[in-house]
């Protein structure tokens, strides 16, 4: 138990360690180029009460400080809240497809974003298109437990095929808005764009959407790390153990729906990372979520940002699709997953 | 009674202004002489930056970028080329920039990289009005001057874009005299129509299978060029899909295609060789036309030289001896 211990706090002080040292490096790079000391200079100076002699050119500082240091920042938090709500997902639904997507979060999320696209909202005003989002994500989430919701009792088989079909409904409709725009390029290429997630663009505004509801969710969350530990055996054992699981699932449904709302509206829909990401934590640190929960929250915060720096770096001056980017990382992964717990099963 | 002291007043008000001509003559001629340059002395202004914003600029632009076509045919007419510092990949794009030898020329070509355009170190940006809002809105938290500008439907669209980034560059004179030379030859070419007895029933195919309506410049370019765009007519708006029935429908004596299609450059060939477009006039008597996608597509001052092309193709006898 001790050594477990000390490997669980070796890897969580691996992922920390990993955490800085990838905002620096991501920060560093992009489509101008900027030396990596000048980065870790500038990042450093923007810490408070601490400041350097500033002898790099400004236009460095301002790539840096407002363009590559918030989308990094951005990454990260999303990215830990992708990974987090999966963890909290596949723990509730005891179900290893679970990922944040299941809730219809993700779809309504999109659905909304892009009627507020189609309908010019987005641009006009800058939060109408996260709001839309995060509106959509909600409603989406409350329609699912309300068609799944029977007698004060939400049974977990329920949930999911409400899940499904509400998130079914929302990408035909997201396509049926598509298909209407399709003559106005410009309208048409932002909705693609925005269906296949990203970060281009994601400046300060969007770090202050972000951080003030999904780092305290996710605090929230850790909390009930046991409760989700004793749902692991079975509604009835967790209720025999003193876990109330309706009210648990309750708020832990609340919370994923109110982090994802938030990731979706500042960053598209991204998928892969919460399914992938709490997998391989939980092959690495085991099923305990007192673990598993921000374990996969910093490895989902390391991901991200390197997703997003392929995007930024590979095919310049284009942009590749944060979406398109997680996916062909987590899709091969997940292949390799079952292919391996397949020769565990079958013992070959 | 009151009439009385109202000249009595305007007296008084003569005298006065008379009185000050004198030092404001001297004093204006004294600035003019001091910082040699009249634009310069209008600086600071205010200008409309679109989206509901405005810009105060301290001195005339001199790291000025453009990331849109358009404006950086209008640039290289208004300013001297050391002044830009970067322009759109399109400009030297050999299908669709009538400026490529000047963008060339010009340090820097570059698309909405944000990063991009902030190392370019910028005091003015031009982008056009549906760029995407997150980078509008990532430029101006990086403090970037940007100023949105209209996207042009119309030849009085290009002109009001003309005026407001000759004023944003304190280059209102040479803004107005491109105006003056688009009249002119939209005049010349007008003067030419004016003796056109039958005008065509035409129309656009885009090679994404769309067709252009009222508001969109290639309807402009039909109508001065001589020709009638049955789409307006038919009470279309903007760009739409058309399906191959209304052409059949509509049937219109010539087609006109643009000659910037990427990736189907052989989309005229495919338009006349279309089976079912064999019974339209214009595939049957061969007068389906491409014209040149920089002429076409332009929403710059060179629009002028898509209605002239326009004109070309309808009315060649027009200009058989030129």
């Amino acid at each position: 138990m001790n050594r477990n211990l000390e490997k669980n706090f070796i890897v969580i002080l691996f992922l920390l360690v990993a955490l800085g040292f990838i905002l620096v490096a991501a920060t560093a790079l992009g489509s101008v180029s900027i030396p990596f000391k000048n980065t870790f200079w500038i990042i450093l100076d923007k810490i408070p009460f601490l400041s350097f002699d500033g002898s790099w050119p400004k236009t460095q500082e301002l790539i840096i400080t407002q363009v590559r240091l918030p989308r990094v920042i951005v990454a990260m938090i999303v990215g830990g809240a992708l990974a987090l709500s999966g963890a909290v997902m596949q723990g509730l639904f005891r179900n290893p497809m679970a990922d944040p997507g299941i809730i219809g979060a993700t779809s309504g999320g999109a659905l909304g974003a892009v009627a507020s696209i189609y309908l010019g909202w987005a641009s006009t005003y800058f939060y109408a298109l996260p709001l839309s989002a995060f509106i959509g994500s909600l409603l989406a989430t409350f329609f699912v437990y309300v068609i799944a919701t029977e007698h004060g009792k939400t049974p977990v088989d329920l949930l999911l095929l409400s899940g499904i079909a509400v998130g079914g409904l929302a990408v035909s409709l997201t396509s049926f808005i598509l298909s209407l725009a399709l003559h106005n390029w410009e309208i048409a290429r932002q909705i693609i764009f925005w269906t296949m997630g990203g970060l281009e663009g994601r400046s300060w505004p969007h770090v202050k959407m972000a951080a003030p509801i999904i780092l305290p969710a996710c605090f929230f969350i850790f909390f009930y790390a046991r409760d989700l530990n004793m749902m692991l055996f079975g509604e009835e054992s967790a209720q025999g153990l003193g876990v109330n699981v309706v009210w648990t699932r309750r708020i832990l449904l609340v919370l994923t729906a109110l982090v994802i709302g938030v990731s979706v509206s500042v960053s598209g829909a991204i998928g892969f990372v919460g399914l992938v990401i709490p997998h391989m934590m939980r092959m690495v640190m085991g099923p305990d979520h007192k673990i598993l929960l921000p374990a996969s929250f910093l490895a989902g915060a390391c991901f991200l940002p390197l997703a997003d720096l392929v995007c930024r770096t590979l095919i310049r001056p284009e942009e590749l699709r944060l979406g398109v980017v997680t996916a062909f990382v987590g899709g091969p992964f997940f292949i390799y997953l079952l292919i391996k717990r397949k020769r565990e099963v079958t013992g070959i | 009674m009151k009439k009385h002291r109202h000249s009595r007043e305007s007296g008084n008000l003569v005298s006065l202004t008379s009185l000050l001509w004198i030092p404001a003559f001297a004093g204006m001629t004294m600035i003019c002489l001091g910082l040699g340059l009249h634009a310069e002395s209008k600086f600071p202004r205010t200008i409309d930056a679109g989206g509901g914003r405005k810009l105060t600029l301290e001195r005339p632009p001199r790291r000025i970028v453009s990331l849109t076509i358009s404006v950086d045919e209008i640039l290289s007419s208004l300013v001297d080329k050391s002044r830009v510092q970067a322009v759109s990949h399109l400009a030297i794009e050999p299908t669709l920039s009538n400026v490529i030898p000047w963008a060339r020329e010009i340090p820097r070509k570059i698309s909405q990289d944000i990063e991009q355009i902030i190392a370019c170190d910028p005091d003015i940006v031009f982008l056009l009005q549906n760029t995407r809002f997150e980078i509008v809105q990532a430029l101006l938290q990086a403090h970037v001057p940007v100023v949105q500008i209209d996207i042009q439907n119309s030849i009085q669209d290009v002109k009001n874009d003309i005026l407001k980034i000759g004023k944003a560059l304190g280059e209102e004179d040479k803004a107005k005299k491109l105006i003056e030379e688009m009249d002119k030859k939209l005049f010349a070419i007008a003067e030419k129509i004016k003796t056109v007895k039958k005008r065509p029933r035409v129309m656009t195919y885009h090679f994404i299978g769309s067709t252009a309506g009222k508001e969109r410049t290639a309807n402009e370019m039909i109508t001065l060029g001589g020709g009638i765009n049955i789409p307006a007519e038919e009470g279309i708006v903007g760009s739409v899909k058309i399906s191959e029935e209304k052409i059949i429908e509509w049937n219109p004596e010539a087609l006109l295609l643009s000659g910037y299609s990427p990736h189907r450059e052989t989309f005229p060939d495919e338009v006349r060789a279309n089976p079912a477009l064999q019974t339209v006039s214009a595939v049957k008597n061969n007068k389906v036309y491409v014209i040149p996608g920089k002429y076409f597509m332009t929403s710059s001052q060179y629009l002028v030289d898509g209605v002239e092309a326009v004109a070309r193709v309808l009315h060649p006898e027009l200009f058989s001896n030129e």
